[in-house]
């Protein structure tokens, strides 16, 4: 049927309108801890606004519980220090170019613009022959610089990695899993308290990438379950 | 006590004013008295509550980040849901572009439905039914009848004419509708009652706009 929209719809009987109306009003309460860490984070914002001492931030306070987009966080971490390490990987360096780290989404009001994955690709390409060798673990700083930083270097196995920006990293880290991602989710492990995902990389390494729920802590290992990889979460 | 007495007693455009001028106490009182149908919205769009709940998290940003530029053209409850529904869209497509994260087992966000409870079935059985909808559909019938904007209302915060704002939610009452009623055919085995849902083109039971 097409839209005629100078015709008056035919339309359902009074009290099959009720009913239906009852059923989407019938939405299931917003849970408590979640509601009152959106509401601090926006009155966070606020303070940031009103506040020109209070440092600004890109990102908005996250919840102490790790939410969805904390596990984001703490994976895109992982991963990036995953890629930088000389470990499972057959000796390749496939460095995730700061150029593609340094783009990403808002997270404020506007359009969002995620990396291709194809540019993706191609930077990863380029930087594997250049990528830098270091040793000296990277200092915590905002936004893309932060990003920048931890994308073009190696990082000891044990280094307290601080989160990356999540605008810069998640379209980087939803591009690759996009591609990558492969292999049964490990699902939450209810006794340990710890959750994860198998990935498969772009140089066909598997890893599981696990985050403790409460904490945010990440750790990464191979599929015999040795630590690849731990840091702490945001 | 008396705070919350203070802010309750001011519309909500007093709040907005005050709180674009750097009003804490406003801000909170404002986000209290609509976070409900800010996450009602979200959930209903996005249709589970992990992605809702990011939704009503950056709404809630928006919407204090959006403070200074109300300019009062719109009620400031349809501003708000605006800035909900353009979150739960954002969110959505959003979360098309990746693949949803390991089975939350035991989070405490997931609802179990508790066996022979019709009200939390139909609840359970709505989310993928809108899901289904197309998403200007979905929009739709969520300002429409759960939020309660006026047809003219959604069609200007659409952008479509008023029209199509009546034609797209018959359509999507019907189709939400027959889930429901095919659902209740399944609970109970029994048929519903005949009931002409077509008549000579009188809109029944909508508000005039």
């Amino acid at each position: 049927m097409t839209e005629q929209p100078d015709r008056e719809p035919q339309d359902l009987l009074p009290d099959e309108l009720d009913e239906l109306r009852s059923a989407l009003r019938d939405v299931p309460a917003q849970n408590e801890l979640r509601a009152r860490a959106a509401l601090s984070a926006a009155l966070a914002a606020h303070d940031e606004i009103h506040s020109p001492a209070a440092s600004r931030s890109d990102t908005p306070t996250r919840p102490m519980r790790p939410s969805r987009s904390a596990w984001w966080v703490s994976a895109a971490a992982a991963v990036v220090v995953l890629v930088s390490l000389p470990l499972v990987m057959n000796g390749r360096d496939e460095t995730p170019s700061s150029e593609t780290a340094a783009t990403g989404r808002s997270s404020s009001d506007g359009a969002e613009s995620p990396v291709a994955p194809n540019r993706i690709s191609a930077d990863l390409d380029d930087a594997a022959a250049s990528a830098p060798e270091l040793t000296d673990p990277p200092v915590p700083t905002s936004g893309a610089a932060e990003a920048d930083t931890l994308a073009g270097e190696n990082l000891a196995a044990t280094a307290m990695v601080a989160p990356p920006d999540l605008v810069t990293l998640a379209p980087w880290l939803d591009a690759l899993i996009t591609r990558g991602s492969s292999g049964p989710d490990l699902g939450c492990d209810l006794d340990t308290g710890w959750i994860g995902e198998r990935l498969t990389l772009e140089s066909g390494d598997v890893v599981e990438i696990q985050v403790e729920i409460e904490t945010g802590h990440v750790r990464v290992v191979d599929p015999e379950g040795c630590s690849v990889v731990s840091s702490t979460g945001p | 006590m008396t705070r919350r007495s203070q802010g309750a007693n001011r519309t909500d455009a007093e709040l907005i004013a005050a709180g674009s001028q750097g009003d804490r106490q406003a801000v909170d009182e404002l986000l209290r008295r609509h976070q409900p149908m800010v996450w009602a919205v979200c959930r209903r769009l996005c249709g589970d509550d992990e992605s809702a709940n990011d939704a009503t998290q950056n709404a809630l940003i928006r919407i204090v980040r959006g403070l200074p530029s109300f300019e009062g053209r719109s009620k400031p409850s349809t501003w708000i849901y605006r800035i909900a529904a353009n979150a739960a869209m954002d969110e959505l497509r959003a979360r098309a572009r990746r693949p949803r994260p390991t089975d939350m087992v035991g989070d405490p966000d997931i609802e179990t439905v508790p066996l022979g409870d019709d009200a939390v079935e139909d609840r359970m059985i709505l989310d993928p039914a809108l899901r289904e909808l197309p998403e200007e559909f979905r929009l739709v019938v969520v300002l429409r009848d759960l939020v309660d904007l006026e047809y003219t209302e959604i069609a200007d915060l659409l952008e479509i004419p008023v029209g199509t704002v009546r034609s797209r939610l018959s359509r999507a009452r019907r189709q939400l509708y027959r889930v429901l009623g095919d659902a209740s055919v399944t609970r109970t085995g029994n048929l519903p009652g005949p009931s002409p849902r077509h008549t000579d083109g009188v809109d029944i039971g909508e508000r005039s706009s």
